[in-house]
């Protein structure tokens, strides 16, 4: 046996040689074989050679090739090698023809069939180079040790069957090399499984030729039974093919099934599973059409590329479960045999197809013995077994597809629960929590860890619980739940109520906002109406009550008592016009920056220093604890002194309200270039604590003494304040500690047009009201 | 002479309810929160009292309990007036045990009517 060819090569062993160090021993043992011949050609005994004529040359030659092109192919993993009769051919070579004859006819031989099928100058390279050291060693043995007795003496026949199974071991020699560098399997390992079938082959061989040439001198008519040496041969051959079939479909099969278990995609699975079929069962190509289009193909060479539109086979519905041998119009371009197959997906599923199949041989001399080229068919104990994998792999492309679904959904509802802003739990029917996303955490300050642990756990995860647990049904409620860390808050929680599958008891699954902002700004809210209703209804009472007074009992007055009740409706009524300003100016101004409505102020370059006398002046009971800090000469600013002037008054009444009664106050105006002017009210009150110093600006908020109600007013004087200040470009700060006093500041813009007389500094002069 | 305590913490309300009252030959004596109230009470009895109900600090139904609660002014004719109108303030009212309940603001004829009721039906009591 000899000739090989290979597919893709598998990965080398580490301690294997090179593919081209092999090929290059194999040429240099070939040469020196060849040398080794020709130098002892004729120092070795001649003897009488049949024929020597170049018709003879040629015959041989053609014997040669015949020996060549007849083979078994033996399946080695990627590879094939061809069991040939080329040790046959070069016994016979050897008893008909003088040595080189033989030599120079057997390389021809193997070159011109090389040549015409086509294969890659390094495997014809290769192969002559095998050859010529197998053919040589048996040339130089048969030849050394015949000596010069006749053909058919003991001694010439032993001697060509040593060196018949000389040629057959020198070739697995050289087989093991290349094997062990393609990674098939050690030399060990090959020569171990291999020699019987050499020494077989060489026994054979020599078999045939001796008989052949025997028979063909004596009793030429029985030439043709010489062939029955070549028959074992070839029987042995087959059976050596069909074991090395049978261990390749074994360990296919095992393939097959490793890729068709794993859980993965359809993706994963298919050409895996494409490939493994192939092998296991010897076909040259396979292909699996799947429904949505995808057509996945496995071939000798590695996957090729997708079909073309008109190979498609005709509606899918014709194929049927067991395996169906293709007509030749159903072949697709370029097979020469195939077997298709229904891939069922499922009941709703269109089905898909697996097909196996036999391309067109390479080679013009396969068209001229089609019977040499491995035709691929499918033997009938084999088609329930392609049936049966195939239904396997619809199940695992099917669990497949189910499995990424799953995920797919699994990871949708993840990414819900991961970044929904309201928190979502899960309470499980034993009463523990089961789930506990992210913006739970954020919400109570319990880590989901804390709160999917059964057993111990904080009092606010416990309030949770008994708060969910104790809704009898579906629905919102509301809580005033205090975390862990003492802090209030007010949640409002929607629970459902449902049974998970398995479960006796249901399971509440719940989500949590908090409000309680929310609910803060709509208690303010509600507490304003409440305060100024009571506070408009209060002033009418004197203006209704003291005219009622003077139309029904008004004789009965004094003049001086009339004027001074005149004057107090009056006072009154203006009270009430101002109070009415205020909750207008409140009602319309909105709050929230994107669509503000802003009070409307007529801004004008005014001084103030003015201003700011005016506004004291105007609150009488500064006087005697205020120190005023004002600079000499005027400072313009860019502001309305109406609207400043009910600042100032707000920042003074301020003061005096929220500070015990006598206790000092400051007002200071100052400059700066950048910032315009400064006013500045300061107070050694109460304070606002600095988690609450943004919020006092906003509409209804009062700084509230839970034990007494001790502030008054309505909320909306810094609020207002601040609005104006502002909507005239300037603004209201706060800077402030609890139980030391806070200082307001409002900041007014520089004149608009650069009248600005230079800035005064502060020590100018101080007055003391 | 009968002396009315009037209670509010509305300066012109109170100045209101002074020359109203005065007119009709009362004294008037003001307060301007509870605790004042309940100490001119303890001080010197009036013959009826017109109490505000919202008041800073104790309000006025807190003073009218007060009242109720001590011995000496179990009867003590008591006025509420009030500018809160809701329900609630308004049952309030009535259970802390208040003779008359007039909402603000109010036609002053009624408030004289009714204190002038008040009073001879209270001097009526404690003549019987």
């Amino acid at each position: 046996m000899t000739a090989v060819e290979t597919g893709s090569p598998s990965t080398a062993a580490n301690s294997a040689p090179s593919l081209n160090r092999i090929v290059a021993y194999t040429v240099a043992t070939g040469l020196v074989g060849v040398a080794a011949v020709a130098a002892l050609d004729n120092a070795l005994a001649p003897h009488d050679y049949w024929s020597t004529g170049w018709v003879w040359f040629v015959g041989v030659t053609a014997l040669g090739i015949l020996g060549e092109i007849v083979f078994v192919p033996l399946r080695r993993g990627v590879g094939w090698e061809q069991l040939t009769f080329n040790g046959a051919f070069v016994a016979l070579a050897a008893m008909l023809v003088p040595p080189l004859y033989a030599i120079a006819a057997s390389l021809l031989a193997l070159i011109i069939v090389d040549t015409v099928l086509r294969r890659a100058p390094i495997k014809i390279l290769f192969n002559a180079g095998a050859y010529a050291s197998a053919a040589s060693a048996l040339l130089l043995i048969f030849l050394f040790f015949s000596g010069a007795s006749s053909l058919f003496s003991v001694q010439s026949v032993a001697a060509l069957l040593v060196g018949g199974i000389a040629f057959e071991l020198v070739n697995l020699r050289i087989l093991t090399m290349l094997w062990w560098a393609l990674g098939e399997a050690t030399p060990k390992e090959t020569w171990a499984t291999e020699w019987p079938l050499s020494t077989a082959s060489g026994v054979f061989g020599v078999g045939l030729a001796t008989v052949g040439v025997a028979l063909g001198q004596t009793t030429p008519v029985l030439t043709p039974f010489a062939l029955l040496p070549a028959l074992a041969l070839w029987y042995s051959y087959q059976t050596a093919a069909r074991h090395s079939e049978s261990r390749q479909r074994s360990a296919s099969l095992v393939t097959f099934g490793q890729a068709v278990s794993t859980s993965a995609t359809a993706d994963e699975i298919v050409p895996k599973a494409a490939e493994a079929l192939r092998r296991v069962f010897g076909a040259q190509i396979a292909q699996v059409r799947l429904p949505d289009g995808l057509v996945v193909v496995a071939s000798e060479n590695g996957s090729s590329a997708p079909l073309a539109a008109q190979d498609w086979p005709p509606a899918l519905s014709n194929w049927g479960a067991q395996p169906r041998t293709l007509s030749p119009s159903e072949l697709p371009r370029d097979w020469i045999s195939g077997v298709a197959v229904r891939l069922d997906l499922g009941e709703e599923e269109p089905a898909g197809l697996v097909e196996l199949g036999g391309l067109t041989p390479e080679r013009s001399l396969g068209r001229l013995l089609p019977w040499l080229p491995r035709q691929w068919d499918l033997d009938e104990q084999d088609r329930p077994i392609l049936a049966a994998l195939v239904a396997s792999l619809g199940s695992a492309i099917r669990a497949g597809a189910t499995l990424s679904a799953l995920r797919a959904e699994a990871a949708k509802l993840s990414a819900i629960v991961t970044n929904a802003s309201d928190g979502i739990c899960l309470l499980g029917p034993t009463g523990d929590f089961q789930l506990w996303s992210p913006a739970m955490t954020r919400i109570t300050g319990i880590d989901a860890e804390s709160a999917l642990q059964l057993g111990a756990e904080s009092p606010g995860l416990a309030a949770l619980r008994s708060a969910i647990s104790s809704t009898t049904q579906s629905g919102r409620i509301g809580l005033d739940w205090t975390d862990d860390q003492d802090q209030e808050h007010y949640l409002e929680l929607g629970v459902e109520w449902f049974t998970q599958i398995g479960d006796q008891a249901p399971s509440a699954i719940t989500t949590v906002r908090d409000v309680t902002e929310d609910r803060r700004a709509e208690r303010l809210k509600s507490d304003f109406i409440a305060t100024v209703s009571h506070e408009l209804r209060t002033p009418i009472t004197p203006i209704k009550g003291y005219a009622q007074l003077l139309l029904t009992k008004g004789d009965k007055v004094s003049p001086e008592k009339r004027d001074r009740i005149l004057g107090q409706i009056l006072e009154r009524a203006d009270h009430l016009a101002r109070l009415v300003e205020d909750v207008l100016l409140a009602s319309r101004v909105s709050e929230g920056t994107a669509d503000r409505v802003r009070p409307t102020v007529a801004v004008e370059n005014v001084d103030a220093v003015e201003m700011v006398r005016a506004a004291i002046a105007a609150v009488p009971e500064l006087t005697g604890r205020t120190t005023v800090t004002l600079p000499t000469e005027p400072v313009l600013v860019s502001a309305d002194p109406v609207r400043t002037g009910q600042c100032l008054t707000n920042l003074l009444t301020n003061a005096i309200k929220y500070s015990e009664q006598g206790s000092p106050i400051e007002v200071a105006l100052t400059t700066s270039d950048e910032r315009g002017a400064l006013i500045a009210v300061r107070d050694h009150g109460i304070g606002i604590p600095s988690s609450e110093q943004d919020k006092i600006f906003r509409r209804f908020y009062r700084v509230e003494d839970p034990l007494t109600m001790t502030t008054g007013g309505n909320g909306l004087g810094l609020f207002i304040a601040s609005e104006l200040a502002t909507a005239m470009g300037g603004r209201l700060t706060v800077d402030s500690t609890p139980g030391e006093g806070s200082v307001f500041t409002l900041e007014l813009q520089p004149p608009t047009r650069d009248e600005s007389i230079p800035p005064a500094t502060l020590n100018s002069e101080r007055e003391s009201m | 002479m009968s002396t009315i305590l009037v209670v509010d913490d509305d300066a012109s309300v109170r100045s209101l309810l002074r020359d109203l009252l005065e007119l009709e030959d009362l004294t008037v004596v003001e307060a301007c929160d509870g605790p004042q109230a309940l100490a001119a009470i303890a001080a010197e009895p009036p013959d009826c009292v017109v109490l505000d109900i919202m008041m800073p600090g104790m309000s006025g139904l807190d003073v009218l309990r007060t009242i109720r609660a001590q011995q000496g002014t179990l009867d003590l004719p008591v006025i509420l007036l009030t500018a809160l109108t809701d329900d609630e303030t308004t049952w309030a009212g009535w259970t802390s045990g208040a003779s008359v309940f007039l909402p603000k603001p109010f036609e002053p004829d009624h408030l004289t009517d009714w204190v002038l009721r008040v009073l001879s039906s209270d001097s009526a009591q404690r003549n019987t």
